[in-house]
């Protein structure tokens, strides 16, 4: 799935087409972006979501990036655009939708209902 | 003599005795229980009527002396009921455990194991749960008691949900719910059902924190041992997910009234009182697929490469239980006619001229990590491979891949296992207990996957080495009620692949009870 969802040219906001300078230099913008806490450069879209973005994943795309053999590969993933018009139908990694239940109780803590833990006050979360 | 004095004696003295395990749990319990109360319980009573006496007469003294008698006297007689009201919720371990030492009725046939559970569950209340007091109980479970004649079985049902216990404490969560659903698979003369039912209610607690309300459904109305609270779980666990036999609202309060933890469970009763009493139909309760994220125009216009991705996205995208074999062939399908085409050939060809990188390499990477994907959700989802054994090109591949991957996994475990057996490298009884566990449910895994053709062909390789296992327990190191629950689940195992031989030896060791 991280194939997808931390594609370097997600990461980065590029198509596949640019050049080694265009990596470059939006790496360098968002690196920037992200020091002074700018929130358009906070996340990013794939395919899959909506990611969290950081400086971190910031420097390991454009590492990739700069190897040929990985950036091919990469290129390939990276073919379809995230969508746009039917963005709001993409997952997004804060509210994942996989695995969700159309049960709409709870959420309890069981074992805090049965006596196996002490109840915590709220003041205490 | 000072009578609270004798009766601490007189139980300390049948505590003593309660570490031999018999064969009929009822009657013991019975006997040393009323023995207690024949001996203990005038006693108490006469301390009463002093304590009675010197209130009407106003006698303080006298109140003091009869209050610290009945104080001394109370635990003897009442132990259960001291150790679950004030010594469990205030976490106090040690004493839960002493005290628990004297519950001849209600752990009756395994009180040492009842008094591991008993402190056990002190430290789960606790929220420091410190390692060195898990230790503690570890070794007090461990502990083995000087006996003149050798006991049938040391480790039953009670000392498996202890062990259970005491892995939730240390925070293993997935060892304790292996570990207490384990417990009533052994026959039922070597657990006390106080055990199981502790058992049972930890599993729904588990359950319902991971909001999992189909397991807490399950595990409620398939429990060995019923309790009020379980059958107040059941019922709102069966309106939560939809699953008939659904009760009524007035069933339900009924059940909420009768259950302990009123207060505590009574935003469950709100919750199951809100969902509707009809069944839900079976299509209803499946998790229904997202929306496609490209629309037909975007694919329409996408090359071979452009589709299958976007078909790939879709399985990525979708919740596990909602994904079928039919997505996944025509994902497989989607990349095998992307994968041979002349456009993705150019195009590889192209950018690795620009790139300077090799597009063959690109090509071979491409497949494996398209394999990997595929596999990675044909194994999260449990999707059977029998479903996928009649495609061709890449999903035949990865299905031929990921069975040749299970049977090696099995047959390394086994390997590992049967080695140590041979050997009789000895581990203590209950991590037996937790390694036949570990390759159980490898082999339910794997079978889940791939079907009944492996179970025959895994069944002949676990069938010896687990055999090896349950007879050293059974016959050499006094563990008959772990060994026969392991030919238990041998025998079921040989009927279900019918394996006439192994059905007539399991059926003769199960026959050997314990």
């Amino acid at each position: 799935m991280s194939r997808i969802a931390a594609n370097p040219f997600f990461v980065l906001g590029l198509r596949p087409d640019c050049g080694r300078a265009d990596v470059e230099r939006e790496g360098q913008k968002l690196l920037a972006m992200l020091e002074v806490g700018l929130s358009p450069a906070r996340t990013y879209p794939s395919p899959l979501g909506v990611h969290e973005r950081s400086a971190e994943r910031v420097r390991e795309a454009m590492a990739e990036l700069r190897d040929p053999e990985r950036r091919l590969i990469h290129e390939l993933w990276a073919t379809l655009p995230p969508p746009t018009a039917t963005s709001t139908n993409a997952a997004s990694e804060h509210a994942p939708a996989s695995g969700d239940a159309p049960i709409s109780a709870g959420p309890f803590e069981g074992f805090t209902l049965l006596g196996f833990r002490r109840a915590t006050r709220s003041s205490d979360r | 003599m000072n009578p609270a004095v004798f009766a601490g004696v007189f139980a300390v003295l049948l505590a003593g005795r309660s570490s031999e395990r018999t064969t009929s749990p009822l009657t013991s319990g019975v006997l040393l229980a009323s023995t207690v109360w024949l001996f203990v319980g005038p006693l108490w009573i006469l301390e009463l009527r002093e304590l009675a006496g010197a209130i009407v007469d106003r006698d303080g003294l006298g109140m003091l002396r009869a209050l610290a008698m009945v104080s001394l006297t109370t635990p003897v007689l009442f132990p259960w009921l001291i150790t679950r009201t004030l010594l469990i919720p205030f976490g106090r371990a040690k004493l839960a455990w002493l005290i628990t030492r004297m519950s001849f009725w209600n752990w009756r046939g395994d009180v040492r194991s009842g008094a591991v559970i008993a402190a056990s569950l002190a430290i789960l209340r606790r929220a420091d749960q410190p390692s060195e007091l898990i230790a503690w109980a570890e070794a007090k479970r461990d502990a083995t008691a000087p006996r003149q004649n050798p006991v049938r079985w040391k480790s039953g049902g009670a000392t498996i949900v202890a062990s259970g216990l005491l892995a939730a404490a240390r925070g293993d969560i997935r060892s304790a719910r292996r570990l207490l659903a384990s417990a009533s698979e052994l026959v039922v003369e070597s657990w006390p059902r106080r055990a199981v039912q502790v058992a049972s209610e930890w599993l729904c607690a588990e359950a319902i924190e991971r909001g999992d309300w189909r397991q807490v459904e399950f595990v409620a109305r398939t429990s060995q041992v019923g309790s009020r609270m379980l059958e107040l779980l059941a019922s709102v666990a069966a309106r939560l997910t939809g699953v008939a036999p659904l009760p009524r609202d007035l069933i339900l309060r009924l059940q909420w009234l009768l259950a302990p933890r009123r207060r505590a469970t009574r935003p469950l009763l709100a919750a199951a009182l809100a969902t509707p009493t009809t069944p839900k139909p079976r299509d209803e309760r499946r998790i229904r697929p997202l929306e496609p994220a490209y629309s037909s125009d975007v694919l329409d216009q996408a090359g071979p490469l452009g589709l299958a991705l976007a078909l790939h996205v879709e399985l990525l995208r979708q919740p596990l239980e909602a994904l079928h074999a039919k997505q996944l062939i025509q994902v497989g399908q989607a990349w095998d006619h992307a994968l041979a085409s002349e456009a993705l050939d150019r195009q590889l060809r192209e950018r690795a001229l620009v790139l300077g990188s090799r597009s063959d390499q690109a090509l071979r990477t491409l497949i494996d990590e398209v394999e990997a994907d595929l596999a990675e959700r044909i194994r999260a989802a449990r999707l059977p491979l029998a479903g996928l054994g009649e495609c061709e090109g890449l999903v035949e591949r990865v299905v031929r891949r990921m069975h040749a991957d299970l049977l090696d996994a099995l047959e390394i475990a086994t390997s590992a296992f049967e080695a140590r057996i041979d050997a009789r490298r000895e581990l203590p009884a209950i991590d037996e207990w937790q390694s036949f566990l570990a390759l159980r449910e490898q082999h339910a895994d794997a079978i889940a996957l791939a079907g009944p053709d492996l179970r025959r062909l895994a069944f002949t390789q676990l069938h010896g080495p687990i055999c090896s296992l349950a007879v050293w327990l059974w016959n050499d190191r006094s563990e008959r009620a772990l060994g026969n629950a392991i030919f238990q689940w041998l025998l079921n195992e040989a009927i279900i692949v019918d394996d006439a031989e192994a059905i007539r030896l399991q059926e003769k060791n199960v026959a050997c009870g314990i």
